[in-house]
């Protein structure tokens, strides 16, 4: 029986962070797509594809928070994680009653950001 | 020839050499950016692989440090360092700062901090904030002490990155004591500094709060604590204690420290009026009260800004005994008063509701007006 890796959608502005995190959840075994703002992190979230988004808190066009908002309004219910910088740690904590399973406090770890990842995944 | 058109035609001249100049030399450097971004987009596209490899753990450091060397191209390091310096954390950024350490970036930098050139010691100051370069803190504490305003503001930007809480009392020292930094700039480099501030804040605002008295600030026979030490000793009257100590408060409310609540209230009970204004913030950021708490007294205060953020709080402890000083305040003078005080009443569940109704039905022109417009609000959204 062959078990079907699980999709993750990245959405984080910065390219080469995105290219980074896109590594590493591929080694650990995961598909993954890519999004560079909040408007195309949308589009992709509303076609199905993705599994869980990892949706950064401050991006162009739309921020994580409208993101995870439409997504909650359009019914789609897949786990998000948020993640945004250190000073805004109350924030992302709010962010949490729109909808989000859990938040990340950049500056992370790669490999902390990870276990969340199979942590949400797993229990899904 | 006629002088005049000599030197009409001379000044034409001229004019459009220096003009030619200024479109030459802006032709140039546009030209050389361009090249120079473009040198850079070759080092991205052949670094940022390595640089993943390394992080993940494919690759080892001496054959990435090899690669990186081999390009010679330093004046990029910067550039492509930076934003994993401020994104990664733990072993990820300990494995980075390696890098660039045996690269020589830190080491670059840590010279540089000791240059004249005080564009080169900015640089350096901020790079290694971002590098959470311990070695160099006291060297860039001293640049606190400087009189150029860059250069204050790089270091403090740099410690303030850098996580190191023993850096907070000289950074915020520094940005009291310069009269460049405005309140707003101040505080959005001290929130830099991470949540694990607010204890020593919180510490110092519980000094304070046992009765620091200003007037002993220019008494040489009192010891200095740790809160008088913050205020810069050439211009006490300029920065005084209420400036210090609500820049604190904003600071515990904007990282939601609810720990530092008994301290706070202990801070209600002397405090001026500001001071007061800022704590209630605090409150309302928190978003939670001291158990000591007692709203009704600046229900009444003479500052319409107080009674306004106090009917605030109410909201967040509906007390029915309330519901009659609110009541009063939907004919106060003020507004926004008026305004908040018929929503804070609809936090109060059916009571305030009913009031709300039967005032909006009344005759007194002010609370009618705005419980009716309050409802309506209600209503729509």
């Amino acid at each position: 029986m062959t078990v079907t890796a699980k999709t993750v959608l990245i959405a984080e502005d910065e390219k080469r962070i995105n290219n980074l995190i896109c590594a590493r959840l591929k080694q650990e075994g995961y598909l993954v797509i890519q999004a560079f703002d909040g408007e195309e992190a949308l589009q992709e979230l509303l076609q199905g594809k993705a599994d869980l988004a990892l949706l950064n808190m401050m991006m162009p066009h739309l921020d994580g928070s409208q993101v995870l908002k439409r997504l909650r309004n359009a019914g789609r219910e897949l786990p998000v994680i948020i993640f945004s910088v250190k000073s805004w740690e109350s924030d992302l904590r709010d962010s949490l009653f729109l909808g989000a399973k859990d938040y990340i406090v950049k500056p992370f770890e790669l490999d902390d950001m990870i276990s969340r990842v199979n942590k949400l995944i797993t229990e899904q | 020839m006629d002088p005049f058109l000599t030197i009409l035609i001379y000044s034409i001249y001229t004019s459009s050499a220096i003009i030619l100049f200024f479109l030459v030399v802006i032709v140039f450097l546009r030209w050389k950016a361009a090249r120079e971004e473009r040198e850079y987009k070759l080092c991205e596209k052949e670094w940022e692989p390595l640089y993943i490899d390394y992080i993940l753990g494919k690759s080892e450091l001496d054959y990435v440090k090899s690669q990186f060397l081999k390009t010679n191209r330093y004046k990029f390091y910067r550039l492509f360092f930076t934003p994993y310096l401020k994104m990664l954390d733990g072993k990820d950024f300990e494995a980075t700062k390696a890098l660039c350490r045996e690269i020589s970036i830190i080491g670059h930098y840590r010279q540089k901090l000791l240059k004249r050139n005080l564009y080169d010691k900015a640089t350096a100051a901020k790079m290694l904030g971002d590098f959470r370069c311990y070695q160099s803190i006291p060297e860039r504490i001293r640049m606190l002490k400087s009189k150029n305003h860059l250069l204050i503001l790089a270091a403090a930007q740099g410690l303030a990155v850098s996580n190191n809480p023993r850096a907070f009392r000289p950074v915020l020292k520094a940005l009291l004591s310069n009269t460049y930094f405005t309140y707003e700039g101040a505080t959005e480099i001290l929130s830099r500094f991470g949540s694990e501030i607010c204890p020593p804040i919180t510490e110092l605002l519980g000094e304070y709060s046992k009765g620091f008295v200003p007037a002993a600030l220019n008494n040489p026979r009192k010891k200095n604590n740790a809160f008088r030490s913050l205020l810069p000793k050439a211009k006490p009257a300029t920065v005084n204690h209420t400036l210090l100590v609500i820049i604190l408060i904003d600071l515990l409310g904007h990282y939601r420290y609810a720990e530092a609540l008994p301290v706070l209230n202990r801070l209600l009970a002397k405090a001026d009026t500001e001071t007061i204004v800022h704590i209630l913030k605090a409150y309302l950021r928190i978003g939670k009260l001291p158990a000591e708490y007692d709203p009704g007294v600046y229900l009444k205060h003479e500052d319409w800004v107080i009674r306004n953020f106090a009917i605030q709080t109410t909201e967040m402890a509906p007390d029915k005994d309330l519901i009659p000083k609110l009541d009063q305040l939907l004919n106060d003078e003020n507004w926004w008063v008026r305004y908040h005080a018929a929503r804070a009443l609809m936090a109060f569940g059916d009571a305030g509701h009913s009031l709300l109704i039967l005032r909006a039905d009344g005759s007194e022109t002010e609370s009618a007006t705005i419980a009716a417009y309050v409802l309506a609000s209600k209503e729509v959204s």
